[in-house]
This record gives C-alpha cells, sequence and structure tokens, in this order.
C-alpha cells in the first residue's frame, strides 16, 4: 500500500477554459459514436461519393479543355466529339458563368439533397448514443458533478453532432467543391463555381442545424435507447411517407408535416433550380437560334425544372377550358361586328381578318394563361418555402422544449 | 481508537477556521416530500462521516451541494463559494464519487477517468498521467485498458474514486464507496480514503450507512435523520458524551478479573470475543486502572466507549422519530 500511496501527487497546473471543456465532450461523444461500424462505413460511403463527385467533375473539367490528355484521346476516336469538345471550350471562353456554374450548381444541388440520406441513416444510429445513453448508464451524473453545467454539456453535444454531420454532409460537399477545383484545368474555376459552394454551405449549414437540434431533442426523450431510435425513425418516415398521399390529395398542409419535405423546400429555394434553368433556356434561344451544342440540355431542362413542367401543365389544362368562352365571346363579337357594317359583302372578308386575328389572341390567351400559372407557382413556391419555415421552426422548438424539460433543475 | 484530525489539519490551521462545507437552512423539497429541512451546517476540513439510514437526505444533501439538485430553500457554501451563483467553478475544486455506476459506456477505464479530469479542465496531456497515476493509486492494474462496463463492483467503486480524484480536489464527496466490496477490497479503499486527509490534506466527506467504515476514519461525523440534521460534532467529543461502557482485552484471567471488578461494584462481563465489558462509574474509566494496577494485571489494551457511535446513531434516530 505504501508504495502505490507515494504515487499520489498534488496537481497545480492551470486549468483550461470552459470552451475546451465543450470541446472535451463534444469530441468524446463524437469518437464514441464513430467507434460504431456502421457508423464508419456511412461516413467513409459519403466521402466516397465525394470522390466520385470530384471524378465526375474532372471528366467535365477536361473534356472542356481541348489540349487536355483525356479530349485529346476522346478527339482522336471522334472527330465530332472532337468539334463538341472545342465548343465547349470556347462556350467556356465566352459564357464561363454559364458553362463552368451551371453545371456545378446542378450537380452540387442535386449532390446536396442526396447527401441528406446517408445523414440521416448515420443519426438513425447516433442518435441513442448521444444523450439517451448518458441517462440510461446514469453518466449524466458524472457531468453534473464536473466543472461543467448543462448548458456546457448540450451545447457539447451538439457540436458533437454538429461534427457527426460535417462528417457526413457538409464536409464531403466542401471536399468535392474542393477537389472538383483543384483538378480543374484553370483557376477561373474557383472564381465561377463560388455559388455552388456557397449554395451547398447555406442549404448544408441550415440542414446540419436543424437536424442537429432534432437529434438532441429526440435523444433526451427517453433513457431507452430503442425507444429514441423508434422516435427518431417514425418522425422521419412517417412524414416521408405522408408525402405521397398529400402530393396526390393536394392536401399542402400535410405535406409539411414531413420534415424532409420541408428540407427540400428549403433547398429549392437556396439553389433556385429555377434561376438555372432559366438561364440556360435564355442562352438556348438567344439571338432566336437554338445551340444545336445545348438541344440537349432542353429534354433535361424540362424533366428537372418543376417548376416550369407543372406551370405548362396547369396552363395547358386551363387553356382548353376557357378557351372555348373566349372563343364564343370572340365569335359574338365577330357577330356584331358583322351586324354594325351592314354590308353583306363584307362578311366574308371580315370573318377573315377575325379569324387572323382569333390566331394571335389565341396565342397571346396561351401565353398570358402560362405568365398567369407561373406567377401563381411562384406565389406557391413562396407559401410553400414559408410554410416549410414554419415547419421546421415548430419542430426546432418542440426539440428544445423536450430538452428543456429533460435537463430542468429539479 | 480514538480518531484524532491527523498530521495534515496541523499542518493547516488556517483551513481548520475556515469552513469547507457551509450551509444555512438549506431545504431540499420534492413535491410535498421533504427531503433537506433547514439544514445548517459549518464542516471544517477532515474526514467527514456522514451517517443516516437509508432515504434520511445523505444524497439529497451532496447533490444540493453539488447543484446536482437545486435546493428549494437556503444558501450552501462550498470552499467559500456559493454553490448557486459559483456552481462550476466550486465543482473545479470538489469530487464526487456516486453511490450508483456511472460510467460512460464504450470507455476504457484509462480513457474514461483522463475525460473526467478534461472535464475539470485539466490538459490532455496532465489529465492522462494523472488518470494513470490515479489508476494506480486505486490498485488498478492492467484491468484499466477494459471497458468500464465490462468491470467487477470492485473495480467499479475504484475507478469512481479514481475519477473523483483525478482533477486534485481539495473536498471529494464518497457516497457508500465501500458497496459490494470484499473484506480486503473494502479495506483497501477505506485505507486510501483514510489517507486522502491524513497525508494529502483532502477534505473528504464519507456518506456511509456503515458505521464501522465512518468510526475507522472519520474525524467528524454528521448524523442525518428525515432531511434534519440531528448530530455534528468531532467523533472524539461524541465519544466522550458516551464513556460510560469500556472493554479491556487480556491474554488471560478475564474470569478473575470479571470477579474483581463485580466485587468493586462495577459490572462486568466477559464477552464471546474474550474482552472484558464494565460499565464505569461516572463516566470515569480511572477506578479499573487503578483496580488493573493494583492487582499487577497488564491488559492489552483498554477501548473506552467501543460502540459509542452505534449508541449514538441510534439515540439520534430514536431522537428524530421523537421529533416527528
Amino acid at each position: 500500500m505504501t508504495q502505490i500511496e507515494q504515487q499520489y501527487q498534488h496537481w497545480d497546473g492551470a486549468h483550461e477554459g470552459i470552451w475546451r471543456r465543450r470541446y472535451v465532450i463534444a469530441r468524446g461523444a463524437l469518437e464514441g459514436c464513430l467507434k460504431l461500424k456502421w457508423l464508419q462505413r456511412l461516413v467513409a460511403g459519403c466521402w466516397l461519393a465525394a470522390l466520385g463527385m470530384i471524378i465526375l467533375l474532372f471528366f467535365y473539367s477536361q473534356l472542356v479543355d481541348s489540349t487536355s490528355a483525356l479530349a485529346d484521346w476522346m478527339g482522336a476516336e471522334d472527330a465530332q466529339l472532337k468539334m463538341v469538345i472545342v465548343s465547349l471550350e470556347l462556350l467556356i471562353q465566352e459564357k464561363p458563368a454559364l458553362a463552368i456554374s451551371v453545371p456545378w450548381n446542378l450537380v452540387f444541388g442535386f449532390y446536396a439533397l442526396m447527401l441528406f440520406y446517408p445523414t440521416m441513416l448515420v443519426l438513425t444510429v447516433a442518435v441513442p448514443r448521444i444523450i439517451a445513453a448518458d441517462l440510461s448508464s446514469n453518466a449524466i451524473v458524472v457531468y453534473a458533478s464536473k466543472a461543467v453545467s448543462r448548458w456546457d454539456y448540450l451545447l457539447g453535444k451538439f457540436g458533437a453532432v454538429v461534427g457527426l454531420l460535417f462528417l457526413t454532409w457538409v464536409g464531403p460537399l466542401v471536399f468535392a467543391w474542393l477537389g472538383g477545383n483543384l483538378l480543374a484545368p484553370n483557376w477561373t474555376f474557383f472564381w465561377h463555381t463560388r455559388e455552388a459552394l456557397t449554395d451547398s454551405l447555406v442549404f448544408g449549414l441550415a440542414g446540419l442545424g436543424f437536424l442537429a437540434v432534432l437529434a438532441l431533442g429526440v435523444s433526451s426523450l427517453s433513457a431507452n435507447g430503442k425507444v429514441v431510435t423508434f422516435a427518431w425513425l417514425a418522425l422521419w418516415l412517417l412524414g416521408w411517407g405522408m408525402e405521397g398521399p398529400a402530393e396526390a390529395t393536394q392536401t399542402q398542409w400535410l405535406r409539411h408535416l414531413s420534415f424532409r419535405y420541408n428540407l427540400s423546400q428549403v433547398h429549392t429555394k437556396v439553389f433556385n433550380p429555377r434561376e438555372t434553368f432559366t438561364r440556360l433556356d435564355a442562352f438556348r434561344h438567344e439571338d432566336g437560334i437554338e445551340s444545336p451544342l445545348v438541344r440537349p440540355m432542353r429534354m433535361f431542362t424540362r424533366m428537372q425544372n418543376r417548376d416550369l413542367r407543372e406551370a405548362h401543365r396547369r396552363a395547358r389544362g386551363r387553356f382548353w377550358r376557357e378557351i372555348d368562352n373566349y372563343e364564343r365571346t370572340f365569335n359574338d363579337e365577330t357577330e356584331e361586328l358583322i351586324e354594325k357594317e351592314g354590308n353583306p359583302n363584307r362578311d366574308e372578308e371580315i370573318r377573315m381578318e377575325r379569324a387572323m386575328e382569333w390566331d394571335q389572341k389565341e396565342g397571346e390567351i396561351r401565353g398570358k394563361i402560362l405568365r398567369e400559372e407561373e406567377e401563381k407557382i411562384l406565389t406557391h413556391r413562396q407559401r410553400s418555402f414559408g410554410l416549410a419555415l414554419f415547419g421546421l421552426g415548430f419542430l426546432m422548438a418542440l426539440s428544445v422544449g423536450v430538452i428543456a424539460q429533460r435537463f430542468r433543475p429539479r | 481508537m480514538l480518531v484524532d484530525a491527523g498530521p495534515m489539519a496541523a499542518q493547516h490551521p488556517a483551513q481548520m477556521s475556515t469552513p469547507v462545507i457551509q450551509t444555512q437552512s438549506l431545504t431540499k423539497q420534492y413535491g410535498p416530500q421533504l427531503a433537506l429541512s433547514d439544514v445548517s451546517l459549518a464542516v471544517p476540513p477532515g474526514a467527514v462521516g456522514l451517517l443516516g439510514p437509508n432515504g434520511a437526505g445523505k444524497t439529497t444533501l451532496i447533490k444540493c451541494l453539488l447543484q446536482l439538485v437545486p435546493h428549494t430553500r437556503g444558501q450552501a457554501e462550498l470552499l467559500g463559494r456559493d454553490v448557486t451563483r459559483e456552481g462550476r467553478e466550486t465543482r473545479k475544486r470538489v469530487g464526487y464519487a456516486p453511490e450508483q455506476d456511472c460510467h460512460i459506456p464504450g470507455m476504457v477505464g484509462c480513457e474514461y477517468v483522463t475525460y473526467c479530469a478534461q472535464l475539470n479542465g485539466l490538459p490532455f496531456q496532465a489529465a492522462r498521467q494523472r488518470a494513470h497515476e490515479m489508476l494506480d493509486f486505486v490498485g488498478m492494474g492492467q484491468e484499466r485498458y477494459r471497458e468500464v462496463d465490462t468491470y467487477s463492483t470492485g473495480m467499479k467503486q475504484r475507478v469512481k474514486l479514481a475519477q473523483a480524484i483525478v482533477h486534485d480536489p481539495e473536498l471529494v464527496f464518497l457516497d457508500e464507496p465501500t458497496n459490494g466490496l470484499d473484506p480486503a477490497g473494502r479495506e483497501q479503499i477505506l485505507q486510501l480514503v483514510q489517507n486522502l486527509w491524513r497525508e494529502h490534506g483532502m477534505t473528504v466527506v464519507l456518506s456511509s450507512h456503515l458505521l464501522h467504515d465512518v468510526d475507522r476514519i472519520c474525524d467528524q461525523i454528521i448524523i442525518i435523520a428525515r432531511g434534519q440534521v440531528m448530530v455534528h460534532d468531532t467523533l472524539k467529543n461524541l465519544k466522550q458524551r458516551k464513556i460510560g461502557i469500556a472493554e479491556v482485552v487480556l491474554a488471560a484471567g478475564q474470569s478473575e478479573l470479571q470477579t474483581l471488578l463485580t466485587g468493586e461494584g462495577m459490572p462486568a462481563e466477559v464477552l464471546s470475543n474474550g474482552h472484558v465489558r464494565v460499565e464505569l462509574p461516572g463516566d470515569d474509566i480511572a477506578p479499573v486502572l487503578h483496580l488493573l494496577h493494583a492487582h499487577g494485571i497488564r491488559p492489552l489494551e483498554i477501548i473506552p466507549s467501543p460502540n459509542a457511535l452505534e449508541e449514538i446513531f441510534v439515540q439520534a434516530l430514536a431522537g428524530s422519530h421523537d421529533a416527528n
């Protein structure tokens, strides 16, 4: 015993600050989660996807550089392809914002949304280990007896979830952007793709903040890990499952019960694919000639631009419903004109003039309806974004309430 | 067997004058249940035994002092700082080993103790070094590299003690630290706890319902019953109050001594352990000593008031029943 006792030494060093202690909690929780094999695999999957993105962007950037080895090799096989490559390079020189930023925006928009799913899986595994495990093992007493407050503990745990989400969501996005640009043929790519980065960061950080608070709330629900996992899955999958019936019945509020849908609305707002496609459309019809280079994009544009597609669909339906009334009124007006003229010899002439007028008017009506429908869609999008923010805010408030209830001094 | 304050207490007279724990009308209510009722204490540094039956309020008092639960009324100070306003700073200088298991799942022993040190503000290198020192101190070997979840009860008690003292606190609360330990382990832990105060000057508050443990290592006693402090004094003073009985340990001739003592008007009996138990006239041991001297009897040991703590404890509990 004496030998052991001699090993006790007093410690008189300087204590570290509170932010360091919060960091220790965050790192401890993050390391605890990352010990799980499944979680490691999911995180690795996200980074592999980022690597895939870098390869994709590398190929694209090499393709638009006619001096690159890849372009040389591909052009040697096919003269037509060589032409496309040269055209793309010219396009980048003339309109870099379009040729670089549009594809990057689209790709990063898609990738940012896709990473949501592995992120949710990661959280499903991690959520019971964030707070619930501390509650069930009484580790919470250890934290409470140390030089950290409840608030410090929660901040540390929040940091752990943020770190985890950074590993699965924001990190791979930034990595893909950096990698893609570093392998690009020139440094201007950094400048022209800044929008893809800022949009990814804004959406990623917004989603990260929301999911971190939600995860903390769900993890505080119970000391039982199974209950917590079930609650998390129910919150995610039930909401997601309700999106289908909500779309079928056009019940807007029902859609907003799904935080996945709400986050997708934020995504739409941030990445604004409508604006991107409008830029593409404007370029396609520049000088009244549709560029053959971007012709294949038309189909892609139509397919991807949901807003435009929806507006066209509605406008078509409304046009066929309303055109009869317009035509009837127009015909009545024609008859009145003929009657007013009172000259039977001019009847046919008037009818011909009116028919030509009608063709023009029909086009005008079609355009007017389309514009109105597009306006409606925009208004609807705006309202939907507001409702999405409300839905996300409500869930966050609920989470904060659960956390406050759990950590309320009793 | 009287316990004095120890060499450290003698080395720090200034500390003796400043209470490490001070409470004023500290009250804690859980709904209609009164867990602590107007507890007022001023505890100087030392080895303090916190005694009381199950549910008396010992753990609640510790939790209130550490702000694990907020108190309903009153004031509490630890090491001269208000626990409500400066809880975090206070806990930097205080350690706590709770009664129940409280490890962090998936962490190995040395990692856990290092983590606890870091939570108290020690830099990583220092935390790791001290974690190993403390694990050595509590007698943990290679088990420190195993997950705490896999530890036996004894190992868990040791690791709890290590995490409580890893940041070198001035005051440490140990809630039933010998629960679930075998006699050898219990002995070792008690000796470690005793040395924390005696050798290293760390004030120890030992909450227990095992009177023998407290009797052995503490120099101050606080007895709590039904949320109230029934007794708070040094063990020495308490024993002096209960000096009516002594035990004489002899190598041989117990029956003869019994006859002699009875003959002098001091009722005596030979106990099953061979000790001669004698009731002293007027709480004074001098007549017994005179008698032994007169008959040339050389005792191995004289134990004054051997069960004093037990008697005081029972008396305090009876007092609390009467009061309620």
